[in-house]
């Protein structure tokens, strides 16, 4: 499957964040530049105005030496940050992946299997991954393993809870159909059940990859040099709101280009059906 | 004769859904045989145990007592020898007309160009080889209907089972394919086993239809349709057979209600 970049515009253009939502985004910054720089609401201190964000995003993007965050293997520019970040939250998504969709499959293909494993998913499920830090070092020591854990866990329940219901939902006769055609049971489950659950796996995916993007700042707690949690929380530290600010909206971005990017793949894979 | 298909005191019972409510006898000691090429209906009202009959025929559910076995072997899972179509669409919505079609072919490994030849031949058969690349979701209910009987024929089944194939089609598109799937039968001379609760369709295709009741459901009267082939409503024989089935299923119900 080629995938390529106007097929990506093509979908941003379809949807309607260009122009309604180009309103709204230039709207909050005119509130926001009001309540700050314009009728002086707030302190620089507290939210500072746009335009210091604005200054502070020019520096981490092209004069990364004068920034505050100089240093590892990128010299500290808000791309390398955003590169470092993006590499963890892809391999935690990927291992949540990996482990969340064979278990799904069995969890909801063996209703015997459901009683003695609910409690423990409805127990595990509302702990934040942030929780899990102290046993991840014990476990992982101060480093990559740790953070892809964190952020593995974080990006594992979504994935889970929609490949069960996605399997779940897949009416019964399809699979009958399929075995009275002579598939047998793994058959049945992967040329009859997975493909009419793509639309459910394909939500676990975004909701998934979104959730790993919420856990990033917590996991780069951990002992982290470089990242955009990294950055977020040493620029806290040091009082420095602009460059919190700007990597906030880095990892909001993210998280949008890259749900378009599924949105964009979910289509072009399924585009067959009506 | 030995008997193709046999149903022995076939009973099945479902544990209620709510608590508290005593289990539900869904077909009660249902015995019938079926020989081979034949077309049976089982004919009877909603709720009355007809696709319960059917589903343990093809071996998705097992029955409580009593057994069913085609060709003297016990019947106890789903089987390619056992073609299924279902009340509601149950095709491949990932995959076009042609690629459900030949999907049991495939799944049998049989090679490319004998599969292309059967999908052929079966899209001929039931008059879908201009939607062979549209998507189910494309056509119209009675296309679908049709795409599914033709899935079902193509691996060569030695029974046919339908239930309600027909039943969520408009009037108009249900006469069609009542005549098309009598023409498919005479090509074909498939053993049929049919769940209807059309007394007219059962008429017009069954050599045998077997009319059940409810609660509990029971196999009541067996009709020998013998009526010659094609045939026609119009028939004043087709009619006196309909109003006779009708009768005697009212006097069934008068009778439930009654008791
Ligand atoms: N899995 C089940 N659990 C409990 N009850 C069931 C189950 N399946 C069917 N029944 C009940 O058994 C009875 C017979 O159902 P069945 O589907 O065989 O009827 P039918 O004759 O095919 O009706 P219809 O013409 O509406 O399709 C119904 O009352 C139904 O509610
Ligand atoms: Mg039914």
């Amino acid at each position: 499957m080629k995938l390529n970049l106007l097929d990506i515009l093509q979908v941003f253009a379809m949807s309607k964040i260009p122009l309604r939502g180009a309103v709204s985004i230039v709207l909050l910054i005119a509130v926001w530049w009001l309540v700050t720089s314009g009728l002086q609401l707030f302190s620089a201190l507290v939210l500072p105005p746009p335009e210091a964000v604005f200054s502070a995003a020019m520096t981490l993007l092209f004069d990364p030496d004068l920034s505050l965050f100089s240093g590892g293997i990128y010299n500290g520019s808000l791309l390398g940050h955003a590169v470092i970040s993006t590499g963890r939250v892809l391999l935690g998504f990927g291992l949540a992946v990996v482990l969340a969709v064979p278990i799904g499959v069995l969890i909801a293909r063996s209703p015997k299997l459901e009683p003695y494993v609910d409690p423990v998913l409805q127990v595990f499920r509302p702990i934040p991954p942030i929780a899990w830090t102290p046993l991840a070092i014990l476990w992982f020591g101060i480093g990559l393993e740790s953070i892809t854990f964190l952020i593995c866990l974080g990006a594992f329940w979504p994935m889970l809870l929609n490949t069960i219901s996605g399997i779940r939902e897949v009416p019964p006769i399809l699979g009958r159909a399929a075995a009275s055609l002579g598939a047998n049971r793994r058959q049945v489950l992967f040329t009859a059940v997975l493909p009419a659950a793509v639309p459910f796996l394909f939500t676990g995916l975004r909701l998934s990859f979104g959730a790993a993007w919420t856990t990033i700042v917590a996991a780069e707690l951990i002992a982290a040099s470089e990242g955009l949690g990294y950055l977020i929380m040493n620029a806290r530290r040091i009082l420095a709101a602009p460059d919190v600010i700007v990597g906030m909206l880095t990892i909001g971005f993210l998280g949008l280009v890259f749900d378009y990017l599924f949105r964009a793949i979910e289509k072009r894979l399924y585009a067959r059906i009506a | 004769m030995n008997a193709f298909l046999s149903a022995k005191d076939v009973s099945r019972i479902f544990p209620s859904r709510q608590k508290g409510k005593p289990p539900f006898l869904a077909a009660d000691q249902v015995s019938f045989d079926v020989k081979e090429n034949e077309f049976v209906s089982i004919l009877g009202p909603s709720g009355c145990g007809k696709s319960t009959i059917l589903t343990i025929i093809g071996g998705f559910d097992s029955p409580s007592s009593g057994e069913i076995s085609l060709r003297g072997k016990r019947i106890s899972g789903p089987s390619k020898d056992r073609g299924f179509v279902f009340q509601s669409d149950a095709l491949f919505h990932w995959l076009t007309v042609e690629e459900n079609v030949g999907y049991g072919l495939k799944i049998q490994g049989y090679p490319a160009a004998k599969r292309k030849e059967i999908v052929e031949h079966n899209l001929q058969l039931v008059g879908l080889t201009k939607f062979r690349n549209a998507s189910p979701g494309q056509l119209s209910g009675g296309m679908r209907q049709r795409a599914a009987i033709a899935r079902s024929l193509a691996t060569d089944p030695s029974i046919l089972l339908l239930d309600e194939p027909f039943g969520a089609l408009d009037v108009l598109t249900r006469k069609t394919m009542q005549d098309e799937l009598a023409l498919i039968w005479e090509k074909t001379q498939k053993t049929v086993v049919m769940v209807t609760h059309s007394i007219e369709e059962a008429v017009l295709l069954s050599d045998r239809i077997l009319i059940m009741t409810c609660s509990p459901g029971r196999i009541r009267e067996e009709i020998v349709v013998g009526l010659p082939r094609p045939r026609s409503p119009r028939d004043p024989a087709f009619r006196k057979l309909e109003l006779h089935i009708t009768d005697l299923i009212m006097q069934e119900l008068r009778q439930a209600g009654a008791s």
